[in-house]
């Protein structure tokens, strides 16, 4: 989350978390989590049992893999990012390696152009771009076209929450022509995006 | 003097996973109509504690969090057109504004600009009635099912699937004529 939505939700717990007295009835206690949240958690589960986590583990013994790169039968890709540290580099070479025109770049103050996207790309929009996220990483689906001359990019924030849990947020973007200043792969070994077009 | 009831965690955590899932939702759906990041927090706000404070009320197995959120959002935009209109909003605001460090007015202003495509697709629908333009926002942009935007306006799925067809039809007749943004564009291309 940002900056301000993170302090929003510490002011809302602060000063109104004791209106919470119960739970509201269509909310089983068992089932804290929304339904959506549910499914990324299988999803998750889903992809350690397939053995494809590709990630290296920051945490010893067994622990979740900081990140996962996917392709499910459907083609789309989808990617788990669990910890940003050293993660980044070595999703994108997966990602380019598996032919995904897609850059994930970290969303923090030197990468300011990330402001000066086209286009939002949100996932629940009428989109041109080919992504859609969720609490934990994202997913390319190929089906959808992506315009040419459109480098496709990620951002990705992590932080500590007030309560002490690692957040993570991802938002989507486009760049005519140009990927943004931060995108690592612009600088060593050129976009990993389509090829670029002259623009429209 | 009242003491403060201790919330019940559980709602509290059931609440923020809800609030973690859909802020951005609701923050977007402002942004699209509010260029003033100032407001577009106030608005946030305001709508994030109405919900705090009705969450008991919500009924999962009638819609998602996210239409109940953005039903909220609903009604607190008319709350503050309302007040605008009446010339108390000004008032309000000046005594009651939420305050937003440098780094807060950079993410929301980001924000505003990144809803520009939105706010010019709602804009190109400015001929069309306020429901048939709420329609395409709820379930083009906000990204609700027809059932939960219809049920948000009071109107009959198969209602609402009328007056999407008709909403999206002038849309692409229009961005085909002229397509200014990305998302005019995707109409055009359908």
């Amino acid at each position: 989350m940002s900056k301000f939505e993170d302090t929003l939700w510490a002011d809302l717990a602060e000063h109104h978390g004791a209106d919470l007295a119960h739970l509201p009835e269509s909310l089983p206690r068992k089932e804290k989590r929304t339904g959506r949240v549910i499914a990324v958690a299988a999803g998750v589960v889903a992809v350690a049992g397939a053995g494809v986590i590709v990630g290296p583990s920051f945490f010893g013994g067994s622990p979740p893999a900081a990140y996962a790169v996917e392709r499910a039968p459907d083609g789309t890709v989808t990617v788990t990012l669990r910890e940003m540290l050293g993660a980044l580099d070595p999703v994108n070479a997966k990602l380019r390696e598996m032919g995904v025109p897609v850059v994930v770049v970290p969303a923090r103050p030197d990468c300011r152009d990330m402001g000066q996207r086209v286009h939002p790309g949100p996932p629940d929009m009428i989109i041109t771009i080919p992504v859609s996220v969720s609490s934990d990483g994202f997913t390319y689906h190929p089906e959808i076209p992506t315009p040419l001359g459109l480098f496709v990019v990620v951002g990705a924030a992590q932080y500590l929450g007030k309560d002490g849990r690692t957040v993570t947020t991802f938002a989507t973007g486009g760049f005519r022509d140009r990927a943004p200043s931060c995108a690592p792969s612009t600088r060593d070994e050129g976009p990993a995006g389509p090829q670029v077009s002259t623009p429209r | 003097m009242k003491r403060k009831q201790a919330p019940d965690r559980t709602a509290l955590e059931a609440f923020e996973r809800i609030y973690r899932d859909h802020v951005t939702d609701v923050t977007r759906y402002f942004a699209r109509r509010c260029v003033d990041p100032h407001l577009v927090a106030d608005l946030t706000s305001d709508t994030f504690v109405r919900a705090i404070t009705s969450f008991a009320t919500f009924d999962a197995s009638k819609g998602s969090a996210k239409s109940w959120l953005i039903g909220i959002a609903r009604r607190s935009f008319a709350a503050h057109l309302e007040a605008a209109n009446r010339g108390s909003e000004l008032a309000r605001r000046a005594g009651g504004r939420r305050e937003l460090d440098g780094d807060q007015l950079d993410e929301l202003i980001q924000r505003i600009d990144a809803e520009r495509p939105g706010r010019a697709l709602l804009a190109g629908l400015a001929e069309l009635s306020d429901v048939d333009r709420e329609a395409v926002e709820l379930v083009d942009l906000s990204g609700l099912e027809p059932r939960e935007a219809a049920a948000l306006l009071g109107l009959r799925t198969g209602a609402m699937r009328t007056r999407l067809s008709r909403a999206r039809g002038r849309l692409r007749r229009a961005a085909k004529e002229n397509p200014v943004t990305p998302t005019q564009e995707a109409y055009a291309h359908e």
